[in-house]
């Protein structure tokens, strides 16, 4: 047992260097501005990557831009929570469209990097211990690292060709492509509309002003 | 839970720990204590069907005490059929209700351990083995968490004295318990998981590519459920020997096979001989007994129990995987090709010493391995296929003139990757071939720097290269 010991310590030693090396990419590459955030606003932006692109300009407005892309209204909630427990807001604004509502976003969205802003009741403790602190700081076992090394540290070197020069077909099948993505099936999420309830629940409990810019309760939209 | 799961990382270290530290003085304790972590293992993925697992092992414990305490021929006989009973009745009512009625959802693993349970009993009433009166040591046997889920289909006679005597921990058994399961994950992430995206989106789309993409697809699947199914073995292997617990092999490099009955002998060997033991060589001898041995139309008896015999166990063989009319196809076409290979034994003989033709002759086993693959493959398609009409298409697409067209399939600029690494994979099988898995000696000649460099190289391999995007489940869950 001793000599087994001794060769998975040396062994395990190799590998806790690989998994610093990767915590430290990881954490700028894959959590990077997720965790930038401000409790200094009263208002708050909660939006996927639509309300991203306003980047710093509803700061002015005393609005602080909490948006990143692919948030789901679960990334929301727990954002919501966070705000609660952490600072007063009086008002958040949710802006988002149609896609909100459906399996893709149930599937793709930040729950990984959210996971930040909740407590351990909100998620129950196995998952909270799971979620926050084995995959947050064994990025071996987090293979969402492996892929963001691999975009942008060892980039495929291919130019992004602009929209304008690409043929009218080449935009017409792209678009069709992005709403099939977007808008797998016509069934909405239950969960994501539980979600979607609760925060609107939670602004009410709590005495917060919610203001949606976007049509959050749209029926989702086929091609 | 399963093997390639964060909670089973979690989950594993602590047994391990507590197996090896805490509960080490005591074999008594330390087989409670892994019976109790099978139990948790099973109920993580769906708590209901716990209490199923638990009566169909009580259940075979019980059986096994009474066939053990009975000495009437005609009690034993009664308790046996019970318990066959009882347990083909319990595979029946879950595994096959959903052939009649939709939205029913199958437990886990249960052809698995209730044909341990059913091998058990079998092997009491056979007088193979003794029924074990400790509750805690049968019920661990029947419910051993590495092989709960998808086998191998440990014999209880080779199990059971195992678990009753006292483990020392053993460093070799260890290592080489590391080292396969590092090579099952590298089979079922890199090779297993990869081959999916590709294979599954030529099987969903089949009515829209040619021949040359549909024969890809096929080859893609013939390479993901063999990497899918012998990584999940190597893996349950590895843990168990982890434990100090030798399992049976379950793959010996089937695709190497030169002849369908070595094909036979090297895939999922647990259940092949499962089948082989309990179904095919009783029914055999049975019918042999009651009729005479004598020559019918030209053709010695024996040929045609063999006939029947291999055609109700590869019906069977083909039912154990579900009911739907592929598996029957499938395991009746690979019942016809034994048939075929038994019955061309003796002509292909003769041919070849006619021709002065070694029956080792390089080209000629190359041949035959070729053939042989190819077979398997056409096999995997039936089996693959949702539907029989849509195999049917599938195989005459692969056999229409679009086979010399291009390939053209969603992703296939993105193929290289797999290309590469499922050649470096099937180089490192050939090489390791005559070990109990390729990994096993591949390598411990090196140096240690180098060979401490060549296992963290393929975490990081698996890491970087395999898939993880879509959980792709391993395919020998849904039997």
């Amino acid at each position: 047992m001793n000599r087994f010991i001794r060769h998975t310590f040396f062994f395990f030693l190799i590998l806790l260097t690989l998994n610093i090396i990767l915590y430290f990419i990881g954490r700028e590459l894959y959590f990077g501005n997720y965790a930038l955030h401000s409790l200094d606003q009263r208002s708050h932006l909660l939006s996927d990557s639509h309300g991203q692109a306003l980047k710093d300009y509803s700061e002015k407005y005393g609005v602080h831009n909490f948006s990143v892309g692919s948030d789901s209204y679960d990334d929301m909630l727990r954002k919501t929570l966070y705000l609660i427990r952490n600072s007063k807001p009086d008002t958040v604004y949710i802006s988002v469209d149609e896609h909100s509502l459906t399996s893709y976003r149930e599937r793709k969205n930040n729950l990984d990097r959210s996971v930040i802003y909740c407590a351990s009741e909100d998620i129950g403790r196995y998952e909270y211990f799971k979620q926050n602190y084995i995959k947050r700081y064994i990025p071996l076992l987090r293979p969402e690292i492996a892929e963001v090394i691999k975009i942008y540290k060892f980039p495929s070197g291919k130019k992004p060709v602009p929209w304008a020069s690409r043929s009218a077909e080449d935009r017409m099948n792209r678009a069709v492509k992005r709403v099939n993505t977007n808008f797998p099936d016509e069934e909405q999420s239950d969960r994501l509309k539980q979600s979607l309830l609760k925060i609107i629940d939670l602004c009410k409990k709590n005495n917060i002003e919610l203001i949606s810019t976007g049509l959050i309760f749209l029926p989702i939209r086929t091609i | 839970m399963i093997f390639n799961s964060i909670d089973f990382a979690i989950f594993f270290p602590a047994v391990f720990f507590l197996y090896w530290f805490v509960f080490k003085r005591s074999v008594k304790l330390q087989n409670a204590f892994l019976l109790l972590s099978s139990y948790a293992f099973y109920s993580f993925s769906d708590i209901r069907f716990l209490l199923l697992l638990i009566g169909v092992s009580l259940t075979a414990y019980f059986i096994g005490l009474g066939l053990e305490r009975s000495v009437s021929g005609a009690v034993r006989g009664f308790l046996l059929a019970d318990g066959i009973l009882l347990m083909a009745a319990t595979l029946g009512v879950f595994k096959y209700y959903d052939f009649f009625f939709e939205g029913f959802i199958l437990p886990l693993g249960i052809s698995f351990y209730i044909f341990l349970s059913l091998s058990y009993i079998i092997d009491i009433y056979r007088r193979k083995m003794k029924a074990c009166s400790d509750p805690v040591d049968a019920l661990l046997t029947l419910s051993f968490f590495p092989i709960l889920l998808a086998g191998p289909i440990q014999r209880p006679v080779s199990l059971l004295p195992q678990i009753q005597k006292k483990r020392d921990f053993n460093y070799d058994l260890a290592a080489g318990g590391l080292r396969q399961i590092l090579w099952g994950l590298f089979m079922k992430m890199l090779i297993a998981d990869n081959c999916a995206v590709y294979a599954n989106d030529i099987f969903a789309n089949s009515d829209t590519y040619g021949g040359s993409t549909l024969l890809i697809g096929a080859a893609l699947y013939t390479v993901q459920i063999y990497a899918d199914f012998a990584g999940y073995s190597e893996i349950a292997i590895g843990i168990s020997k982890l434990l100090g617990i030798e399992l049976m092999r379950n793959f010996a490099f089937p695709y190497f096979a030169k002849d369908i009955v070595e094909f036979w002998r090297r895939w999922h060997i647990s259940l092949t001989s499962w089948f082989r033991d309990y179904i095919f060589l009783p029914l055999s001898f049975f019918i042999s007994r009651k009729i005479p041995s004598e020559r019918f139309l030209g053709i010695n008896t024996d040929m045609f129990i063999y006939i029947a015999g291999i055609c109700f166990t590869w019906l069977l063989t083909g039912l154990w995987h579900g009911s739907n009319r592929t598996f029957i196809v499938w395991g009746l076409f690979h019942g016809s090709l034994l048939i075929f290979y038994h019955v061309l034994k003796k002509p292909r003989k003769k041919v070849l010493r006619s021709l002065n033709i070694r029956h080792d002759n390089l080209i000629l086993v190359s041949f035959e391995r070729i053939f042989t693959l190819f077979a398997v493959m056409i096999s995997w398609v039936i089996f693959r296929a949702d539907s029989l009409h849509q195999a049917l298409a599938f195989i005459s697409g692969i056999f229409s003139s679009s086979l010399f067209s291009k390939p053209e399939f969603a992703g296939i600029r993105r193929i290289n990757p797999v290309l590469i690494f499922g050649t470096i994979f099937f180089l490192i099988e050939w090489i390791g071939r005559n070990e109990t898995f390729a990994l096993e000696k591949f390598g411990l000649k090196w140096k240690r720097a180098f060979r401490w460099t060549f296992y963290p190289a393929l975490i990081l391999c698996i890491y970087f290269f395999g898939n993880f995007s879509s959980a792709v489940e391993f395919i020998y869950f849904q039997f």
